[in-house]
C-alpha cells in the first residue's frame, strides 16, 4: 500500500471506485510482484558467485589439512619432493613459480610499454587498430598452443642458438655467470620464462594502452608546445599520469604469468629441485599439480598437491588485491 | 659559445628521442613476430596433418590412422554444457549489479571477487571442482569438467554488464 502512486490511491479511495481503474491496480501490484521476483533470482544469482568464491577456499584449505598437519610448517621450505617416501616440500615449486613470472615480467613490462608507445604516440591512425588486434591477438592463443609450439618449436631452436651464446659469453662472466651455467637443455626456467613473457606481453601492452590514451591531451599538447620530443613527452608526462593504472595492469599480468599452467608444463621440464642456473629444468606450482594430480594415488599425496594450489591461491590473491587496490586509488583520484 | 652548448644539447635530445622511437617500433615487430611465428608453425605444420578423416574418424591407438572426432565433440559438448549452465548465472548476477545493487555493499564485494577469480589460475579451479564433485562421484566425467567451464563462463559474462 505504501508505494503505491499517488493518482491510483486518489482512485481506490475516492467514492467512484470504476472497474478500469482496479483492474489498473491490479496490473501494477503483478508489475511490482513480477519485479520482486527478478530481484531476487539476480541477487541469489549474485551471491551464487559468492558462494563460489567461498567454496573454492574452503574447499582447497580442507583439501590440504592433512599435507599441513603433516609436514607443518616445514612444507613451505623443504627442499625434498619424494612421493615415493611421501615426504613432500613446496619450496622447489614456489621458487620456480616466482622465477619464470619474474623472468616474464622483465621482458614483457618494458617491451609492451613500448608497444603502447608506439601505438599511442607513434603509429598511423589507419594502423592503430589493426596492430592493436594483432597483439591482443596473443592473449586469444590457446595455452596449450603455445605450450606445443614451445616444445616442439621454441625449445629445439633455443638449444642452438640462444643458450649456448648465453653460455659461451654470460656463463663466464663472475658472479651472475652461475646464472647462465650448464648444459643448454632448451627446455627449463628461461624458456618457460620467455613463453610467460609472450603470453603476458598482450595484457600488460592493452592496458597501458588504454591508460596512455586516458591522459588528457591538454598535458601533452603542452609538453609538445614546449617543445618536447615525443620521448619526452611519454617519459616525463604519460608516464607519471598514467603511473597507478600502468602497475595496476602489471600487476594483473602478473597473477596471469603465476598461474599459467599448460604452457609452463610443456616447457620447464618439471623437475623439483632449485638449481642456480636459469637453463635448468624446474617446476612451477600449476606444472606441478597438472602433472601429477591424476597419479596422486595415496591420500597425503593429493593433499600434498591440493595445499601447493592453496598456496598459489594465496600468492595470487595477494597480488591481484594489490592490483584492484591501486585501480581503485586511480579511478577515486579520475572521478 | 653557449649556443654551442645548446646545440650540442638539442642534438642529444634529438638522439634520445629517435634511440626510444625506433625501439618502441622495434618492440612491436618484436610483438608481432611472436604472433606470426606461433601461427605460421599452426598453419604450416597442421595443414599437412588436416583431412576429411581428422572430423570423422575416432581417436585411433597408437600406431594406426584415425580421426579425432571424440576430442572434437568432447570440446563441442563441454563448451555446451558450459555455455547452457553458466551464461544464465553470469547475465543475473550481472543484472543485478547493474541494475538493482548499483551502490550495495553486495555489488562492491561481488565485483571485488569477480576481478580475483577471473584471473585466479585456472588449476585452482579444477582443484576445486575435483574436490566437490569427482571425489564425490568417484570419477572423472565430462560433467565435472563441464561445470568447470560453467564456473569461469559465469565469471565473464558478469564482466560486460558490471561496466555500464
Amino acid at each position: 500500500m505504501q508505494r503505491q502512486p499517488v493518482v491510483d490511491v486518489a482512485i481506490s479511495n475516492g467514492m467512484a471506485v470504476s472497474a478500469q481503474s482496479v483492474s489498473r491496480i491490479r496490473a501494477l501490484d503483478r508489475f511490482r510482484l513480477g519485479d520482486t521476483v527478478f530481484r531476487s533470482l539476480t541477487r541469489a544469482a549474485a551471491i551464487a558467485v559468492l558462494a563460489l568464491l567461498s567454496g573454492v577456499i574452503i574447499s582447497l584449505i580442507d583439501g590440504s589439512i592433512p599435507a599441513l598437519k603433516t609436514f607443518g610448517f616445514s612444507f613451505l621450505i623443504s627442499e625434498r619432493w619424494n612421493p615415493v617416501t611421501e615426504n613432500f616440500g613446496a619450496l622447489p615449486a614456489i621458487y620456480g613459480t616466482l622465477v619464470t613470472s619474474f623472468i616474464a615480467m622483465l621482458i614483457a613490462v618494458p617491451v609492451g610499454l613500448m608497444i603502447a608507445f608506439f601505438l599511442t604516440e607513434l603509429c598511423p591512425q589507419w594502423l592503430r587498430r589493426p596492430i592493436g588486434i594483432a597483439i591482443e591477438l596473443l592473449a586469444g592463443i590457446p595455452s596449450i598452443i603455445y605450450g606445443i609450439w614451445g616444445l616442439f618449436v621454441f625449445a629445439p631452436f633455443l638449444q642452438a642458438t640462444l643458450q649456448p651464446f648465453l653460455i659461451n659469453t654470460v656463463g663466464n662472466l663472475p658472479l651472475i655467470g652461475s646464472l647462465f651455467a650448464g648444459p643448454p637443455y632448451g627446455i627449463g626456467m628461461l624458456t618457460a620464462g620467455l613463453i610467460l613473457a609472450i603470453m603476458v606481453l598482450p595484457f600488460v601492452t592493452s592496458i597501458s594502452r588504454d591508460v596512455f590514451e586516458a591522459v588528457p591531451a591538454v598535458l601533452k599538447e603542452a609538453a609538445y608546445g614546449l617543445g618536447c620530443t615525443r620521448w619526452e613527452v611519454v617519459r616525463n608526462v604519460v608516464l607519471p599520469y598514467a603511473r597507478v593504472g600502468v602497475i595496476g595492469g602489471l600487476m594483473l599480468g602478473l597473477g596471469r604469468a603465476l598461474g599459467e599452467t599448460m604452457a609452463v608444463t610443456f616447457v620447464i621440464g618439471n623437475a623439483h629441485r632449485i638449481s642456480a642456473s636459469v637453463l635448468a629444468p624446474g617446476t612451477t606450482i600449476s606444472a606441478t599439480i597438472a602433472n601429477e594430480f591424476t597419479e596422486a594415488v595415496s591420500d597425503l599425496y593429493t593433499s600434498a598437491l591440493i595445499a601447493l594450489g592453496l598456496i598459489l591461491f594465496v600468492i595470487t590473491f595477494i597480488v591481484l588485491a594489490a592490483a584492484r587496490y591501486m585501480l581503485l586509488r586511480i579511478e577515486r583520484r579520475i572521478g | 659559445m653557449l649556443d654551442h652548448v645548446l646545440t650540442a644539447r638539442y642534438g642529444a635530445r634529438r638522439r634520445r628521442n629517435v634511440v626510444a622511437t625506433s625501439l618502441s617500433i622495434a618492440a612491436t615487430l618484436f610483438g608481432l613476430g611472436w604472433l606470426v611465428l606461433i601461427l605460421g608453425a599452426l598453419l604450416w605444420k597442421g595443414f599437412s596433418g588436416l583431412s576429411l578423416a581428422v572430423f570423422t574418424e575416432m581417436t585411433p591407438p597408437p600406431g594406426s590412422s584415425g580421426g579425432l572426432l571424440n576430442p572434437l565433440f568432447g570440446s563441442l559438448v563441454l563448451t555446451i554444457l558450459a555455455v547452457l549452465i553458466g551464461t544464465p548465472i553470469g547475465i543475473l548476477a550481472g543484472t543485478y549489479m547493474a541494475e538493482y545493487g548499483r551502490y550495495d555493499r553486495l555489488t562492491s564485494v561481488v565485483r571485488f571477487i569477480n576481478d580475483i577469480l577471473l584471473s585466479a589460475p585456472s588449476i585452482v579451479v579444477g582443484l576445486f571442482i575435483y574436490e566437490v564433485m569427482v571425489a564425490p562421484m568417484g570419477h572423472f566425467s565430462g560433467l565435472a569438467a563441464a561445470s568447470r567451464w560453467r564456473y569461469w563462463l559465469s565469471q565473464w559474462s558478469c564482466a560486460p554488464p558490471k561496466t555500464c
